[in-house]
């Protein structure tokens, strides 16, 4: 007897899934659907492809201006400098996250630290902010809109064509009705899903892409996220399709619901973290910047009280007393100073901005409790490393490297050369000794680690999915 | 007369008595409301940054002014270098111009359609020095960007165009989906066709009403954003009625489209979906092809390319003999040329008499000026080829205009309210300009070996750009290309009616 109603109520969950397949319109949406996510595939992956050769072709070509530059005097070797470009993650492909508007390189040199420059925003027309078509925008903002021209009328359709009462009288309670047929559309969203990510591995490894493990967890994340995603947007619809007194009033309501969730919030909810902590502009961090320098030793003169200083405490540890005296050269050592000095103060000064951001960032997160569009997107890019987190910890290793480079120079100048000379060239081996610069990507946990809201906002969401269809099945009128 | 009159006054009980109807206009003023007020927020943030701006450049200028005029100058704004005799010195004008900006002011219109405006740098250091190395390292328009949260970036701007621009063919579309399905679904469609007035002008009054609504709609949020402009400055009125006839004609294409979906007689749930379709069509999907087909044709690699062309130039020239670098100034102002040549500066030299020795000074200036001279004649070629890089870049979605109404609707609006990339190029080439202007006036001192006057000073040329003209002839190809779509989806809905 249990077994034959279960039977029964599947055949709910097998009719779903015929209807949907049967309705024409349907289909040709969701072939649509595919034929967009391959188009972003393919396009997504050769704009990663090529993006990457050319990054990592600059960073070889910097290199080797670096090597084989002119001789120079190190000083003048520090303020030619070089450029490092931004890594180029795998999975960029498939969300392209905050890329367009990061820069995608940074310039380094002597005196200066320099910002991340030369986004693809900086050079683009209007056009840009209407988005890029990637597999992530499919899968965020489209497919969620067909699930729901898919599911307004699941139950409200059943009820005006007085056949509610015919799947009541075979034996299943709205409940059941109610779950089969989310159990239903969830898997047919599931199965578009699926094999845009096979895909998504397989494309890559065509391509002689070297695969790390970490990348199927990635893969694999993205499923399950984007998998809750669909389960919760396809509870929503049913069970306002089931209290709703018309399927007309149902779209309505779930269209409703698509436009401020996708369209309307997100753009408000950063705002909103806009308004609440405005960032400094650039200009005034400059000013503040400069004159926190000018209290400190300066470069290129020695003037200074604080120059004075400094250099009565290198005479003090040669235990000489004119500069003269001295062993080693002072410039180097003092332009060092300067530059300790200034990463100080610069730290100080960006590294408000940078704490800004993220607490803008953080209202966003926030919001994401009244709308799981928000905890989706952020989670897709965090996960796909193309978040704020991952180009800050791009941005912080090369001013790292920065540092260690103009030690690395100052220090020869300090050591190996005569006080007062500006002219003679370092050799050849001290431009090829300076170590490469090299990424170390933020492993997996450090990406996901700040998006612990994010994932407890989408179990929220899950919960109340759940909560919801059970509610809706006790409000659903059988008429 | 009288059926259009009938007809006006049943839409119009119609619309005041339907609930959604009353929500969405409720969600649309308080959309449009906050829309206004988050663009004039955004806004006075730039204007209150140009403020500083101009503040520090004249402060900087004052202190001068006050040497001059032996005032007391407070010691925070002391120079280094100050000494009397430096002020007369044709470089010293590189001090008083330190904080000299070219500014690209925003109107009275750019809190509706703040566009590239918060990504594309609003200012421009300038001085005699070359633009593309200040006295500060290399610098491209990047430098003087504002730092921006990316993740808000992408969001996007939720300002007055958006509201016309998405959520406006919402409205639109929930006004006319079921236009004749609805007297279909009510039975009254048989009435309808024994009037004496024909179907199609029924329906054609149908959609005139709404259409004067929602460019009434469109009228008054304009206006009140308008008023409500953090920029008090005086604007045109052809301007502001271009900026309205712009958005009636895209309100139109949306009607027109309305019209056509209308015409093929569907019920109305397959109406209202086939025009939520055209939506997605028209604002998500062609934008973001489009947008891949651009981000697939062009490289990373131009500005690389020009930078480190400026990066080898700036290593080289001060190394260049004199005898190579000054014909090709000569060349270029015959009128300070010296016969026999002399070089300006030699081994002999030393920069620690530059403060002692006037001549050596002198020379020391001319030679720097040389520099910034020779510096901008090297990197000309490669300058050209990435401005033409860019220019490629911005114009490549340009070839889909008629595909993409949007996108083309978006850009004329921020050419309006100068936000766009057009008005941006304008200021790209206005600094040029501008730099050659400053340029020339220090070369007059320099090679002309004038000393200044504080008249001089004051008389330095400001920057100027006019940021209320419009570009007529892309205004008008908009309105033509959205009036053109229109009538050819009239056009089809009419056959089928």
């Amino acid at each position: 007897m249990v077994n034959k109603k279960i039977t029964k109520m599947q055949s709910i969950f097998k009719k779903e899934i015929t209807i949907a397949i049967r309705d024409k319109r349907l289909l040709i949406l969701s072939i649509l659907i595919l034929l967009l996510l391959a188009v972003a595939l393919f396009s997504g992956y050769n704009r990663f492809a090529a993006l990457k050769a050319e990054k990592v072709e600059l960073n070889e070509a910097n290199r080797k201006d670096w090597e084989t530059q002119e001789l120079k005097h190190a000083h003048s070797a520090a303020h030619y400098g070089t450029y490092i470009y931004t890594p180029q993650p795998l999975l960029s492909f498939f969300d392209f996250g905050i890329q367009n508007y990061t820069g995608s390189s940074i310039r380094v040199e002597a005196h200066l630290q320099q910002d991340a420059q030369f986004s693809n925003a900086m050079e683009s027309s209007g056009s840009i902010r209407f988005g890029n078509m990637s597999i992530a925008l499919v899968l965020q903002v489209l497919l969620p809109l067909l699930l729901i021209f898919m599911c307004f009328n699941a139950v409200s359709s059943e009820k005006e064509n007085s056949t509610f009462k015919l799947l009541l009288i075979q034996g299943g309670s709205i409940k059941e009705i109610l779950w089969q047929k989310t159990a239903a559309y969830t898997v047919i969203a599931l199965t578009i899903l699926l094999p845009v990510l096979l895909m998504s591995v397989l494309v890559p490894v065509i391509n002689g892409m070297q695969f790390r493990s970490e990348v199927l967890l990635q893969l694999l994340l993205l499923f399950l996220l984007n998998g809750a995603f669909y389960f919760i947007i396809v509870a929503l619809s049913i069970a306002v399709s089931a209290i709703s007194n018309s399927s007309r009033n149902a779209l309505m309501v779930m269209l409703g619901f698509w436009l401020v969730f996708i369209i309307l919030l997100p753009k408000y909810a950063a705002n909103l973290g806009d308004d609440l902590h405005p960032l400094t502009s650039k200009k005034t961090l400059q000013t503040a910047i400069a004159i926190d320098i000018k209290n400190g030793v300066d470069g290129h003169n020695p003037n200074d009280a604080r120059t004075k200083l400094f250099i009565d405490s290198i005479l003090k540890a040669y235990k000489v007393d004119t500069v003269s005296k001295l062993p080693i050269n002072i410039d180097g050592l003092m332009m060092q100073g300067d530059e300790d000095y200034k990463a100080m103060v610069t730290k100080k000064n960006f590294g408000e901005l940078y704490n800004q951001i993220e607490k803008q960032n953080k209202v966003t997160q926030y919001v994401s409790f009244i709308n799981p569009f928000i905890a989706v997107r952020d989670l897709s890019m965090g996960i796909c490393q193309t978040d704020y987190a991952n180009q800050v910890a791009f941005e912080q290793q090369v001013q790292a490297y920065r540092l260690y480079m103009m030690r690395y120079l100052n220090e020869y100048i300090s050591y190996r050369t005569k006080a007062g000379d500006w002219d003679t060239k370092a050799t050849r081996d001290v431009f090829t000794g300076l170590e490469k610069f090299t990424y170390k990507p933020l492993n997996f946990y450090q990406s996901i680690g700040n998006y612990s809201l994010l994932v407890i906002a989408i179990l929220i969401w899950l919960a109340l999915s759940y909560i919801l269809i059970e509610w809706a099945s006790k409000k659903t009128r059988i008429i | 007369m009288k059926n259009i009159n009938t007809i006006f006054r049943f839409e119009w009980q119609q619309l005041v008595r339907a609930t959604l109807m009353r929500w969405l206009l409720l969600l649309l003023t308080a959309c449009s409301c906050y829309a206004i007020y988050y663009g004039n927020q955004s806004i006075a943030m730039q204007v209150k940054n140009i403020a500083f701006l101009e503040h520090l450049s004249d402060s900087t200028k004052q202190v001068f002014h006050n040497y001059f005029t032996n005032k007391q100058v407070a010691d925070s704004m002391r120079f280094g270098w100050a000494d009397m005799n430096s002020l007369y010195d044709g470089f010293t004008t590189e001090n008083y111009l330190e904080n000299n900006v070219a500014v690209n002011k925003p109107n009275r219109l750019s809190h509706l359609s703040i566009g590239q405006r918060d990504i594309y740098p609003v200012y421009r250091k300038v001085t005699a020095r070359s633009l593309y190395y200040d006295g500060n390292g290399i610098s491209l328009d990047d430098k003087y960007a504002e730092t921006n949260n990316p993740h808000k970036l992408l969001a996007g701007n939720f300002d007055l165009s958006f509201v016309f621009l998405y959520l406006f063919p919402l409205l639109i579309i929930a006004l006319c989906y079921n236009i004749l399905s609805e007297e279909k679904e009510q039975g009254t469609f048989p009435i309808l066709n024994t009037q004496p007035v024909t179907l199609i002008k029924i329906v054609a009054y149908k959609f005139l009403f709404k259409f004067l609504l929602v460019v009434a709609l469109v009228a008054i949020y304009s206006l009140l954003g308008y008023i409500f402009s953090p920029v008090k400055q005086p604007y045109p009125l052809l301007s502001f009625l271009s900026w309205l006839i712009i958005l009636s004609s895209y309100m139109l294409f949306w009607f027109a489209i309305a019209f056509l979906i209308v015409s093929l007689k569907y019920n109305s749930s397959v109406s209202a979906l086939s025009l939520v379709g055209c939506w997605m069509l028209f604002l998500i999907i062609i934008p973001s092809l489009i947008n891949n087909y651009v981000a697939a044709n062009y490289k990373i690699s131009s500005r690389t390319k020009f930078v480190r062309e400026v990066g080898k130039q700036i290593g080289s020239i001060w190394e260049m003999n004199d005898s190579i670098t000054l014909p090709v100034y000569y060349n270029a102002f015959p009128q300070f040329a010296v016969n026999p040549l002399k070089p300006l500066w030699t081994d002999k030299d030393s920069y620690d008499s530059l403060s002692k020795n006037e001549d050596i000074d002198t020379r020391y200036n001319k030679k720097l000026l040389l520099y910034h001279f020779i510096l901008d004649q090297n990197i000309k070629a490669q300058l050209a080829v990435y401005n033409q890089q860019i220019t490629d870049k911005l114009i490549a979605a340009e070839k889909f205009a008629w595909l993409n109404p949007a996108v083309t609707t978006q850009e004329a609006l921020n050419d309006i309210s100068a936000s766009g990339y057009r008005q941006n190029q304008q200021f790209r080439n206005a600094t040029a300009a501008y730099q050659d202007t400053v340029f020339n006036t220090t070369n007059r001192f320099i090679f002309g070996d004038k000393k200044l006057t504080l008249d001089d000073y004051k008389s330095y040329p400001p920057f100027r750009i006019d940021n209320t003209s419009i570009n007529t002839k892309e205004v008008i190809s908009a309105i033509a290309l959205l009036l053109v779509l229109s009538l050819v989806f009239i056009g089809l809905g009419s056959n089928n009616i």
